[in-house]
Parts: structure tokens; sequence; C-alpha cells
């Protein structure tokens, strides 16, 4: 406990003064993680690195939701800045920005951008630029999943050729956090089928949309020198191939989650960076019996041994997750997750009313939501509980969660890698992405207070007020928190140390081939 | 003549039935599969005029008959809508990717011919044999390793340990020959292997029924060698059912090059349907799907047209 005191303190102290501080230099590790150490040795210019993606890019554009998600977030870096960036333990920290402050209530952000960039057509990225990125991506014809977030935003002046002047409809003191993807990677419009512009260490030289994009040095990027000449990024969609394609040198770097491939990797002479990118969680319906009782969402609870979820579907390489606000995070307190009781939770369901209690439970297809789903079954199926699997594909899983056409759902998420937005966008009453329904006026109270709050020990405590309603109430349960990251091969140097990042991604600008 | 022009246009006309039939099943696609096409394309945050506007653009809105026939006029001129992932235009993908594909299934089909058609003869040749033995086994194990295992496998040893063939990606035969043959052989091996341990057993069989045959006695008893009696009068009379699976190959091949393309990240019409099924790309979906009808509907006439070169007799109605 004292440790997680000291850890929130520090983090929380350095958040708020990276937010005001002078910015940091082009080489700086803030998109790329901490600097590798030192065992790779100089660094070599010259040469391509060769990038496994594992999912088809539609469009290079940052409005594109493949482009900024965790996995493909290392093409994005190449060809655009973004304005702030998540650091170790969550912090945000500018990038393209210099500073990016508040005024009294957290209802006007102030943006001061480095001065003398420029996209990579040579025109000025300027607060002129901003303004139109986010513009554009705000617009509905865009259909940037962004949209939501820029639609909090009330106002946008131009107060000189480098400050911009954010008005927000309300309080918001996490606000730069919505720079770090989509509205931060600032971009000139793509026209035709031409790729959006950006100012980053790489422009695009060739492309085959949702097969693989050749990106090559930008010569007059304004920060440091890329290593590699070229960045030869090619679709692997498989993910035993893809790590096979590592192993054989048809790749250099590239995404995996797979926890045995992760286990699998040193062994096979391999290098990960790795971070706790995604959260396990399961959902309820609250608006539906009969999980509209929060007795019956705290029995399943009680009869969920997560270390057990841990060990066989992570094969324990990630940990329990203990509820919304991340290990990572600078926000994080005391767990109040109850551990596993199954004679709790069968009084829980004998009191509700519901002693033979039965549910379908809508699962990821992939082989690893049916290992997990599989586990929980066994495990309910101890606690009298029926549980019955229904595998659901990516796209009918987003109809389910939207149309809220489920009783209790699987639902892997990262973003619980930024607690304030993971907190506002998923259990207000109001909020866009509220899947279960939950509504809990206390809670609703204790966020917008923390979200409002530019203190950062009182947003810490609101923030922590609403997690302890969380698991009390349990819309959701947390089971896992699960490692994800890159593995590269051994000629790859200049890997850094993700593991602190809970937005596990990195710029290829950083990397190098050995010779 | 006029038999054979009267038979080819029953043919043609039931051929344009199963099209029409598939055309509209792919059209009444997004009405039938779960998940809405509006939310994977405008993800979860879209409001629900947003969504109502995505549907009447993508004509869900209205009759599935009228849309169909409304889809096929259009594709008649060339025009298969846009992809909804990215805008493009849907014929000018399917045209990057159909040539990948076709290449792939004919390397497959030669890999299958080259293995299935000596074997074959060989067994057929000495039934029960220690030839047909073995290859009636590894027939068997053939038919029963999964398309990823047998692909995994090949990945394992030749790109990670024995380093001779890339494990994926792919290099156009227009930009590099030789290299577009090193990316085309594991994917080829993977889809062929299986279907050469089909061709083998009814090759054998047949050759079996052909060796038979009074004409092979009666050549055999004038002397006739048996690589000669083999090659010239066993082997071509046996090869029609060959002819039929090929033909039948089109269609089942398809299915196979998603999960093949998808291993390999070979960029064909199988990783196209993938993407496009992940996504809900509903206009790319619906013309992957009557681009392969029309595949195997055409495959089909032709292995009609080649029966009748192969065997006479069936055109003089004499089998």
């Amino acid at each position: 406990m004292k440790r997680h005191r000291q850890a929130l303190s520090a983090a929380v102290f350095a958040t708020v003064v990276a937010l005001g501080a002078s910015a940091c230099s082009a080489s700086d590790d803030a998109v790329s993680g901490v600097a590798a150490p030192g065992g790779d040795g100089p660094a070599v210019d010259g040469g391509t690195l060769k990038v496994g993606l594992d999912r088809p890019f539609a469009r290079l554009d940052p409005a594109d939701g493949t482009l900024t998600q965790m996995p493909v977030m290392i093409l994005a870096n190449a060809l655009y800045d973004p304005l702030m960036v998540n650091d170790d333990n969550g912090a945000v920290k500018p990038y393209l920005a210099e500073s990016f402050t508040p005024d009294t209530d957290a209802t006007v952000w102030t943006l001061r951008l480095r001065a003398g960039v420029a996209f990579s057509d040579g025109k000025p990225l300027d607060a002129r630029a901003v303004v139109d990125h986010v513009t554009r991506l705000a617009r509905p014809e865009t259909k940037c999943a962004c949209a939501a977030d820029a639609a909090s935003i009330s106002g946008m002046a131009v107060n000189g050729p480098t400050e911009v002047a954010f008005t927000l409809k309300s309080p918001n003191a996490a606000f730069p956090s919505l720079f770090t993807r989509a509205l931060g990677y600032v971009s000139e419009a793509p026209v035709g089928d031409a790729p959006a512009i950006g100012s980053g260490p790489y422009t695009v030289e060739s492309v085959q949309p949702g097969v693989s994009v050749t990106v090559t040095r930008n010569p007059a990027y304004w920060g440091a020198r890329a290593h590699a000449d070229k960045v030869v990024y090619r679709v692997l969609p498989d993910s035993d191939s893809r790590y096979q394609s590592l192993r054989s040198g048809d790749a250099d770097v590239a995404w995996v989650e797979t926890p045995a491939q992760l286990k699998q990797a040193p062994g096979d002479g391999l290098r990960t960076a790795t971070g706790p990118s995604s959260t396990s969680t399961i959902l309820f319906n609250t608006k539906a019996a009969p999980f509209d009782d929060p007795r019956v969402r705290r029995a399943v609870q009680y009869a969920i041994d997560r270390e057990a979820v841990e060990k066989i579907a992570y094969l324990g390489q990630g940990r329990v997750s203990d509820g919304p606000i991340g290990s990572a995070s600078a926000y994080r307190a005391a767990s109040t997750y109850p551990a596993r009781d199954v004679a709790r939770a069968r009084a829980l369901l004998a009191e509700a009313g519901h002693p033979d209690l039965s549910f379908e439970f809508l699962a990821d297809s992939r082989p690893e939501g049916q290992q997990r789903a599989t586990v929980v079954q066994q495990m309910l199926g101890e606690a009298g509980i029926r549980m019955t699997i229904k595998p659901v594909d990516p796209a009918g899983t987003a109809t389910a969660l939207t149309q809220r056409q489920f009783q209790v759902m699987d639902f892997v998420t990262s973003m619980f890698g930024d607690t304030d937005t993971a907190l506002n966008s998923l259990f207000p009453a109001d909020a866009p992405y509220n899947f279960t329904g939950w509504h809990h006026p206390a809670a609703d109270r204790a966020i917008a207070e923390g979200r409002a709050s530019l203190d950062p020990a009182k947003r810490a405590a609101a923030y922590n007020e609403a997690s302890k309603a969380v698991v009390e109430d349990a819309p959701m349960l947390f089971l896992t928190e699960n490692q994800a990251g890159f593995a590269a091969s051994a000629k790859v140097g200049g890997l850094p140390d993700l593991s602190k990042r809970t937005v596990v991604n990195l710029s290829p600008a950083v990397l190098w081939v050995k010779r | 003549m006029t038999s054979s022009l009267l038979g080819f246009a029953a043919r043609a006309g039931r051929a344009a039935a199963v099209l029409l039939l598939v055309a509209v099943a792919a059209l009444a696609l997004p009405h039938l599969m779960p998940g809405s096409p509006a939310v994977a394309a405008l993800g979860v945050t879209a409001t629900p005029e947003q969504i109502a506007a995505f549907e009447a653009g993508l004509g869900l809105d209205r009759n599935v008959l009228a849309a169909a026939l409304d889809w096929i006029g259009a594709a008649l001129h060339g025009d298969l809508g846009h992809s909804l992932a990215n805008g493009a235009p849907v014929t000018s993908e399917l045209a990057d990717r159909i040539p990948v594909t076709l290449e792939l299934f004919v390397a497959a089909q030669l890999v299958a011919l080259a293995i299935a058609v000596p074997v074959a003869l060989l067994s057929a040749w000495r039934p029960g044999g220690a030839v047909d033995r073995i290859a009636t086994a590894g027939a068997f194990v053939w038919l029963a390793v999964p398309g990823f295992v047998l692909g995994l496998l090949l990945i394992w040893l030749t790109a990670v340990q024995l380093r001779i063939l890339p494990a994926t990606g792919w290099t156009p035969l227009a930009e590099d020959p030789l290299e577009n043959l090193r990316h085309l052989v594991l994917p080829a091996l993977t889809l062929g292997l299986p279907e050469a341990a089909v061709f083998t057993r009814v090759l054998r069989g047949q050759l079996l029924e052909t060796l038979d045959r009074t004409h092979i006695a009666a050549a055999r008893s004038r002397g006739m060698g048996t690589v000669r009696l083999l090659l010239r009068r066993a082997l071509r009379p046996s090869s029609l059912p060959l002819v039929t699976l090929i033909g039948i190959g089109i269609g089942t091949s398809l299915g196979g090059s998603v999960l093949v393309e998808t291993l390999f990240a070979v960029p064909g019409v199988g990783t196209l349907a993938a993407g496009a099924i992940n996504g809900r790309d509903f206009p790319v979906i619906q013309a992957v799907m009557v681009v392969c009808a029309v595949g195997v509907v055409l495959a089909t006439l032709t292995v009609d047209l080649l029966y009748r070169t192969l065997d006479p007799r069936i055109a003089h109605g004499h089998r």
C-alpha cells in the first residue's frame, strides 16, 4: 500500500510538471519508450527495417481507427508526431507540443507548439494546422472514433503561430490525454486516395492498402534522424506465421500478444518489449434481469478465481486486475477487489432468488477468448452457475456492445491504459461507452469531480472512490492485465523498455538493424 | 450440331440462374449476418442518425431483390461498388487480387498433378505393392492434416530451420519472377499436397478400372510396353474425373485460399475476403461471393466442354 502511495505521488507530480514543462527534445524517449540498455552497442544508421503488422489498415490517416490502435501505432508514429504522449505509469507528456496548460477550472486549455516544425511537404505545422486537423477529425463524414472526444470542445482560437486555446463544454483536467492518438497526430487532410501528410520521421514511398506500406526517411524531419533508411510494413494477420516470420528473418519486429509466444520468445532468440497493454473484463447488462440485481453480479464476481484465470489463460505472463485503475496507473491505490469465495457466491444467489442461475456468455471467437471463457465456465460451475458460451467475431462484438444485446460478455480492452479516459468513457450514465447501462449516481459524481479537479491528490481520491464503487457494485468484473508488445529478432538494436507503459507503442525511428 | 447448341444454351441459362441466386443471396447477407456494418464501419460512438444514413447508403433499407437487380446492372458495367473500409472501388481491389489467387490456384494444381499422376500410375500398375501401400497410407495422412498445420510445419521446416524459403509475404510476378516463385512455393504446397492425395486416390481407382478393360488386354497381348501402355492407353480415359476435380477445386480452393493466404500473408482474394468479413465490408464480401460464383460456373462449363474433347463418346451420347 505504501509502495502504491509513493508511486501515485511521484507519478502524479511528474504528470503535472510535464504538462507545463518545456518540451522534451526530439531524441526524447517519450514516444519510443525508455532507451535500450547499452547492450546493443552503437546505433547503426541505414538499411531496411521489416515490421510485421497484426491487422490490415484501411487508410493512412489518423482518422482511421486501425492506425491508432496500439499494435499499429508503430506505423502511425513513422508518419505523424503526436502532440502528447503516454509516458511511463500513464503520465501524459508533451511531444510535438511544448506545453498544454489549463486555466484555473480546467475549462480553457492553452496548447503551445514547438516552433519551426513542418509537415513533410514543407508546409508549416502551426496553430492553424492544429485547428484544421481537429476540425477535420470532428466532422461526421471523416468517420473518426475520436469525434466523440472532439465534441467536448466548444471552441478553438488561434492566439499566434504556435498557440491554440481550446474552450471545453465542461471542465476536464485530463484534456491533454485526448491528444495522444488520433486528435494528436496532426495531419494535413488527404487528397483523394493519397495518404494524409504528417510531420513524422518517415514519409510514404509506396502503399498497397491492407497489404503493405514502405516508408522512407523524411529528409526534412525536425527531430532526431531516424536510424533505418526505410521501413517496410507488411500485414501478417496470422499470429503463428507472424511469429515464425520473426524467427526466419522475414520480419525484424512484430506485435506479439499470444501468451505462449511471449513465454517462448527468449528461447527462440527473440527479444521482447512488452507492457500491460490490455485488461480482460466481463460486462453485465445491468438493464435486464437477472443482472440488474447487484447481488447476482457479485455472486459471479465471488465465483471467479482471477489468479487461476491468469495462470491458465495467460500462462503467468500477466497479472490479476484489481479494478478500473490499472496497476501502472499514477492513481493506483490499495485493492478492494474480493477474493474468490464460492460459499458467498451461493449465498448471494439464494438471497437474490436465483439459486440455479444460468446465462449466455458472449466470448471472443479467437482461441484465447474461448480458453478464457472455458476457465470461467468451469469456475462458475463449481458455484452452481450454468454458463453457456456463445462465440462472437469482432464485428458481432461491436453490435452486441452498442445495442446491449447481451447478458454477460467477454470484453478485452486497452482503455484502462488511460485511467481518466477509461473512467469517464465507460462508467457515467451518459458515457459514450457505458455498455453495461450501469447507473450509480455516487460514482458519476466522483468521476465528474475527479475529471474537473486540477489537484492531483483530489483527482486520485475521487477516482479511487469511483473505482471502489465499480468493484463493489460490479457492473464489470476485472480478471487480468495482459502483457503484449513487440518481439524483435537479435539483429534489431534500440528496442526500448516498455514495461511501465500503459499504452504500449514505439517509434520505428529509434530502432536500427545491426549489420 | 443444333442439339449441341441447344445443350450449351441450356447450360448457360442454368449458369445465369445460379449467378442470379448467388447475387440475391450476397445482397441479402447484411440482413442475415450478426453485427451491424454501420457500427463496424463508423465505430461504437456512431449516432443513430449516422447509422441510419450509412445503412441507407448501403441499400439496407431497400427490397433485397430490387437491390440485387440494381447491383447486377451496375456490375455488368464494371461497377461493384466501393469498399466501406477505404472507399476504394471494389473492382480495382479485385483486379489487384484475382491474379494472385489464380497464380496460387494454378501452382497448387500443378503441385497436385505432379505428385498424383506418377504415384497413381505406379500404384495402379502394381496394386497392393510397396508403392501402392505407401501411397495409400500417405494419402490418408495428408488428408487428415489440416491446412494450417501443414502450412506451419512447412514454414518451420523450410523457413525457420533450413532458411531456404520465405515464411510469409509476396512478390508480384511482374516485379521479380524468381522472388515470386520463392514466395509461391509454400502456399502452393500447402494447398496442393492435400489435393494431391485426393487426386492420387481418384486416379488410381480409375486407372485400375481402365487397366481391366479389354482394349488394354489387347494392347498388352500385342506386346505394347508398360510405360507406353500406361501413358498412351490408360491415362487419358482415366483422367476425366481429374478434370472434374480440378473444376470443382476452383470453388473449394477459394475456401482454402482464405486460410492459406492469411497464413502466408498472400495478398489474394482470400485475404481480401477475410478482412472484409471481419470488418463487415459488405460491398467487398458481395463482390467476392459473386466473382467466386462466376469462377465456379465458368469452370463447370469449361469442364463440360473439355469432357467432350477428351471423350467424344459423351458428345455423341454413347456413354
